[in-house]
């Protein structure tokens, strides 16, 4: 099981994340919901040991993660929100540099390396350079690698970013399949509708704090709301969107 | 009332053309392989007073230098002031050259700019207005900088003493269309290279090739500035230069400075047949790669720029079964562990492929071939191993060695090095292994390759054997020195900027690599004298390894690395301005 426990991280007196504590059995995949700078991707790194809590701490199977971080992020699989890529390296190469550094058996990566290219409709371009990529086939070896080694905790940050609507629908589709296999799924994402389908529960994050944590069928129920959408607006935005819309719709149009 | 901003224009007066042409310019400047930090005027401002500082030498050497010339017979003052105007020649057209070449991948537009600009509404025509422009002034005000000295200085100390005023001003013309000629030659030869590599080849083959024109360029470039103070004394003074002139020697013919040497002298009034035949080379050549570079270039643009998305989405090439079986076996017998296999794998692809990282390498190898070529190409062969030839393996082994280790500090995508943050699990001395295995890919194995073999046809078998052992084992204890206290995966690690002084550092390496060569070479000649001397190299060799590795091991251990960010410098520096 994967728990935060208290996490807080604070650059100098300001805190991007204030006592949040969750966790993640096997099986359940948890959303992080949240606006820009409510401290999702603050909370994604120091989950995957990049980032060190400046209070609180990550907990796997019972154990704190900071006490053997290394055998922890064995454990981890990551997709990061931006795709930074040696973008010199062909995707196989990269693929194959992350079977090294994960001490995976070399023959063995190497055929998985070539399925999962084939799977991902890169078959044919594994051995071109990363830099001639699309955002779509960065994030196709970015979910790649981090499936490569078959981690059972797999966290993904904004993992839909740049794929085409067929590509994430199987990744709606594998994201539940990893779960239904026990793994144990963080989600982070703004794409509200595919958060509602694929999560067991939800955090709503504001401010660096939880402000809702539940399953989103009860979040629904406790709020009286239709959707996750709905909650979300209702717990988060605080501003009249409309109203901000129409503004900019009214400078745009300004002559003089 | 009006307000202030009523007063201003509806629409901004700068042209986009200017618009542009300043944004090219400035990007010239944020290239990876001038700055290696965010402060490309502190390194824009190095090179131009590195570029600057042959020409300011004339200042002090000038007074001298006229004297010496005033008391030669006319005969040799002649041939010596053609000697200087070849070396200045020579070094402008290297500098621009090399400045060209370094710019290699912004002469044409490239994917980004197409992305970026494409859907503006510009015209092509001013996108290639604004880029040649900004080409022109890049390059001008470093023509004017690696001029410096040498436009009014060389004139001044060498115009001839019986000449008039005008055949003074002759003079001063002469060298002056001379710079400009050449000067312009050694930029639109790189521009007519590329405009021609880019009309010739498909553009993935064009994509591939690039980077190792580019890198054979500036490595002949580079290496050019290197020989030139020694070559004028030896091609183009004294008796040798009369012979070879004499002869219209292809020696003479075959190099471009010496045209343009050629159109100054006779500019300036020095007639006969081969400054007239030499001054016309000059000219058909200038004319010739200017037309081409001018043809192609205008061909390229439109063309390169939808290429570049065109290529974007062709296939990559896939391994050979040889390459395979290759890569199969090196996992099977060298690089058995998957750590030390990451590291070997990532440093090579990284040297071979990252643009900063393969230039900054190979700028080191230009001048480890550049000082090996001045050194042997008039050394005889024949006879015995002598102490001048064997130091020369040695020269490229240091330079080779200390080019690695300083290309290892500089990050490539520092942001993409959550890779290793991540994955890296290992220890730093399994990452360790993989990378000396990679720096004896890289340096010793194919220096190496090269000269024993080379060995064994000058001096015979055994020679061969005890020279490739003697080098062996000094390219160990060197790799073990210059990674000592290196606790980080290449080319993955912060940098801080200012850290590595380039003047400092490659004072030492020019006094480390004199000093080491001879030393190393002294041993190895040492060494030939009885083969049985090698025994007595290799067993302290063993016993200092079998307590060298487990300390080594045990320092790695304590070290906490891998490293991934270097630590700031902490101290204060006060510079008494607290009063």
């Amino acid at each position: 099981m994967l728990e935060a426990r208290a996490l807080s991280k604070r650059f100098g007196p300001f805190y991007a994340v204030r006592e949040l504590s969750f966790c993640v059995r096997p099986g359940e995949v948890l959303g992080l919901l949240g606006p820009n700078g409510s401290g999702k991707s603050t909370t994604v790194n120091m989950l995957t040991g990049l980032l060190e809590p400046s209070e609180g701490d990550v907990y796997f199977d019972g154990a704190p993660a900071r006490n053997d971080l290394t055998a922890y992020k064995r454990k981890l699989g990551y997709l990061p929100e931006v795709p930074h890529l040696y973008t010199y390296l062909s995707g196989r190469e990269y693929l194959e540099l992350v079977g090294c550094l994960r001490e995976m058996p070399a023959a063995a990566t190497d055929r998985k390396i070539r399925r999962l290219l084939e799977l991902f409709s890169l078959g044919p371009d594994g051995g071109a350079r990363i830099s001639s990529y699309s955002k779509g086939m960065r994030q196709k070896i970015l979910i790649a690698a981090a499936l490569l080694d078959d981690p059972p905790v797999l966290v993904f940050d904004e993992p839909l970013s740049g794929l085409d609507v067929t590509s994430a629908l199987v990744f709606r589709d594998l994201v539940k399949q990893l779960a239904l296999a026990g793994k144990m799924i963080v989600y982070s994402s703004h794409a509200l509708e595919t958060v509602e389908k694929i999560c067991t529960r939800v955090i709503i994050l504001r401010k660096g704090r939880a402000v809702a944590h539940d399953s989103v069928q009860a979040l629904r129920t406790l709020m009286k709301m239709p959707s996750l959408e709905d909650v979300f607006t209702q717990l988060v935005v605080q501003e009249d969107t409309s109203r901000i819309a129409s503004e900019i719709v009214a400078a745009i149009e300004a002559r003089a | 009332m009006p307000s202030f901003l009523d007063a201003l224009p509806e629409r901004s007066t700068v042209s986009p053309t200017r618009r542009l042409a300043n944004l090219f310019y400035e990007r010239f400047f944020y290239n990876d392989l001038l700055s290696t930090h965010d402060d490309p005027q502190l390194a824009s401002a190095n090179l131009m007073a590195i570029l600057a500082f042959p020409g300011l030498l004339c200042l002090f050497w000038i007074p001298k230098y006229y004297v010496t010339l005033a008391r030669m017979p006319e005969a040799a003052r002649d041939l010596a002031v053609f000697g200087d105007r070849f070396f200045w020649l020579s070094f402008e057209m290297a500098v621009l050259g090399l400045l060209t070449t370094l710019q290699w991948d912004r002469l044409l537009p490239d994917r980004r700019d197409y992305m970026i600009l494409g859907p503006q509404p510009v015209s092509v025509r001013v996108l290639f207005e604004a880029q040649v422009k900004a080409l022109a002034k890049f390059l001008g005000m470093f023509f004017v900088i690696a001029n410096a000295g040498s436009a009014l200085f060389f004139p001044i100390a060498a115009v001839p003493k019986r000449a008039g005023n005008i055949e003074g001003l002759l003079f001063f013309f002469g060298h002056w269309v001379s710079l400009c000629g050449a000067g312009l030659f050694a930029v639109l030869l790189v521009i007519a290279m590329q405009g021609v590599l880019t009309n010739v080849l498909r553009p993935k083959l064009f994509e591939r090739i690039s980077p190792f024109v580019q890198s054979l360029l500036a490595a002949s470039f580079l290496g050019i500035i290197v020989l030139l103070p020694m070559l004028p004394g030896r091609v183009l003074s004294g008796a040798a230069s009369v012979s070879l002139l004499a002869k219209q020697s292809f020696a003479i013919f075959a190099l471009p400075p010496v045209w343009f040497a050629a159109l100054g002298e006779s500019l300036a009034g020095r007639h006969g047949a081969v400054f007239t035949a030499l001054a016309g080379s000059a000219v058909l050549a200038a004319a010739g790669v200017t037309l081409v570079a001018a043809g192609t270039y205008l061909l390229s643009y439109q063309r390169f720029m939808r290429r570049s998305l065109e290529s974007a989405g062709q296939h990559g090439a896939r391994d050979s079964q040889a390459a395979q079986a290759f890569r199969g076996a090196l996992r099977r017998t060298w690089l058995k562990e998957p750590s030390e296999r990451a590291a070997f794998l990532f440093t090579l692809w990284t040297l071979g492929r990252s643009r900063q990282h393969r230039l900054y390498f190979g700028a080191f190898l230009a001048v480890g071939a550049a000082i090996v070529f001045a050194q042997t190409w008039s050394l005889s062969l024949m006879g015995g191993p002598s102490l001048r030839l064997l130091s020369q393996p040695y020269i490229l082994l240091f330079l080779a060695l200390v080019g690695i280790r300083v290309v290892f500090a500089f990050p490539s995508d520092l942001p993409a090095n959550w890779a290793f943050r991540f994955h890296a699990g290992a220890t730093i001395e399994s990452y360790l292994k993989g990378t000396r295995k990679a720096v004896w890919a890289a340096g010793p194995i194919p220096l190496l390759a090269l000269t024993t073999p080379g060995a064994a046809m000058l001096w015979g078998f055994s020679a061969a054997i005890v020279h490739g052992a003697v080098l062996a084992l000094v390219a160990w204890i060197t790799i073990e020195f210059a990674l000592w206290g290196f606790w980080k995966i290449p080319f993955t690690c912060s940098y801080v900027a200012g850290r590595a002084h380039v003047i400092i550092l490659w004072t030492f390496t020019a006094v480390g690599m004199l000093v080491y060569a001879s030393s190393m070479a002294s041993l190895e000649l040492w060494a030939l004298g009885n083969g049985w001397r090698l025994l007595l190299l290799a067993a302290p060799a063993a016993a200092i390894t079998a307590v060298w590795r487990p300390y080594r091991s045990l320092l790695a251990a304590d070290s906490g690395g891998p490293i991934f960010d270097e630590p700031e410098d902490t101290r204060v520096y006060l510079m008494n301005l607290s009063g």
